[in-house]
């Protein structure tokens, strides 16, 4: 402990009462991180969560301080994992997407989404594995561009055509900017061209429009 | 102060051209890091080390009122990143069996099927932790709680049809450790409903839910 004190509280949040201090020089062991917070043990074995940012005050067995992750602005520049969900119209349905991906340099990033879009008659449900390259990933407001391959899997109820139950190869090209808005999150733009590599005659291309968020961490 | 002494150490090693004052404090500093230094690897902490718990995941038990059915009881997984200590996204999946319906038993719909009556559901959702704080149960018991609303969107399938679903609702948590906790939720399902070409509408499906969840 390097500051004149800390705070422990009692769970992980600012919302929780400060039940104990810690004063400078008394020895701590880090347990475990939840969000912002770390679960300490003092010596006398009381245990509680202090703010992440007050081990920059506390010294490590080098007699240095503990080093932190970045955060926010910083840690979108330099993060590798990211999860979102995305509303969006796909060749005018509603639908609903879940992404998650990793990113394995600054400008590439690979990861999968899952989406399925319904309407009264027709429901659609794709699987992708994508592959995206951000050209400027440091700006706030980054491009990127995207492909993907998976299948897509439909069914269409009417009483005026066939009905359609099929499970096809799909081919995606996608182009958007990743927005970042504070802390750990992002806004994500998105158009979507699926090509649908049906045993029919001819292929089927759609257009979709997204909207939504990553978090990133 | 150590990273300069290697840096000055290893320099002289691989044999750069050092200044003389540098070199000969840098003999006499490592003579005497020989003596004084114990044997003894300094750790350095970074937080990256740590082991992080973000996510959840849980079960859960509950009851919904299916509009114009008898309601059912029914199971259902949870699974949550929390992003913050205020923030945290969710999915869920369940299932439900609808009962009757007074149209069914009056006559005016034919019935559905047991194959139809299958309600099952998922959803993603943002959640927002409202009220954090404890609660105490009689004199040395006292508990971390929250208080959380939770909004988003998913699919029903019901009657065999799909149905692009709206979903919100708000809940209470209680932590018996910092790792596992029991929740009690309300939570409204809301889509557009047509039934067997008939009755096209809006429906509000209410469900109460009690569950348990562990962080990881």
């Amino acid at each position: 402990m390097d500051d004149a004190y800390i705070e422990m509280r009692t769970g992980p949040g600012r919302g929780f009462p400060v039940f104990h201090v810690v004063e400078k020089g008394e020895a701590i062991t880090l347990l475990k991180k939840r969000t912002d917070w770390v679960k300490v043990k003092t010596k006398r074995g009381q245990s509680g969560w202090v703010y992440r940012h007050q081990l920059a005050l506390t010294l490590g067995p080098d007699q240095l301080p503990v080093t932190l992750k970045p955060s926010g602005r910083d840690l979108y520049e330099d993060h590798s994992w990211e999860l979102g969900l995305a509303m969006g119209q796909f060749g005018g349905v509603d639908s609903l997407s879940f992404y998650a991906g990793h990113r394995f340099t600054p400008n590439l990033q690979m990861g999968f989404s899952l989406s399925q879009a319904t309407s009264r008659i027709a429901d659609s449900k794709i699987g992708y594995l994508r592959l995206q390259h951000q050209p400027w990933p440091h700006w706030r407001i980054a491009p990127f561009f995207e492909l993907g391959a998976g299948a897509i899997h439909s069914t269409k109820r009417s009483a005026l055509d066939q009905p359609l139950d099929s499970t096809d190869a799909s081919l995606l090209i996608a182009t958007g900017v990743n927005i970042y808005l504070s802390r750990s999150f992002m806004g994500r733009l998105e158009y979507n061209n699926h090509r649908i590599l049906t045993s029919r005659d001819e292929n089927e291309e759609v257009s979709e429009w997204k909207v939504g968020f990553n978090v990133f961490f | 102060m150590e990273s300069w002494i290697q840096r000055v150490l290893l320099s002289a090693l691989i044999g750069l051209p050092m200044a003389a004052a540098a070199q000969d404090q840098s003999n006499t500093e490592s003579v005497l890091d020989k003596i004084v230094t114990p044997d003894m690897e300094r750790r350095h902490i970074e937080e990256d080390q740590l082991d992080t718990e973000d996510f959840e995941i849980g079960v859960f038990y509950g009851y919904m009122s299916i509009e114009d059915f008898a309601g059912s009881w029914g199971p259902g997984l949870r699974a949550a990143y929390h992003i913050s200590e205020d923030f945290f996204l969710e999915g869920n999946y369940g299932q439900h069996t609808a009962g009757l319906s007074s149209a069914e038993i009056g006559g005016g719909l034919p019935s559905l099927t047991d194959e139809q009556r299958q309600y099952t559901y998922y959803n993603l959702n943002l959640g927002y932790n409202l009220f954090p704080g404890e609660v105490f149960i009689s004199d040395d018991w006292a508990f971390n709680s929250t208080f959380y609303i939770v909004g988003g969107a998913g699919n029903t399938t019901f009657a065999e049809n799909q149905h692009f679903t709206y979903s919100f609702g708000a809940g209470f948590k209680i932590y018996f450790t910092d790792w596992i906790n029991l929740h009690i939720d309300a939570r409204n399902h809301v889509f557009e409903r047509e039934l067997l070409g008939y009755n096209k509408k809006w429906v509000n499906n209410m469900q109460a839910n009690v569950g348990l969840a562990i962080f990881f």
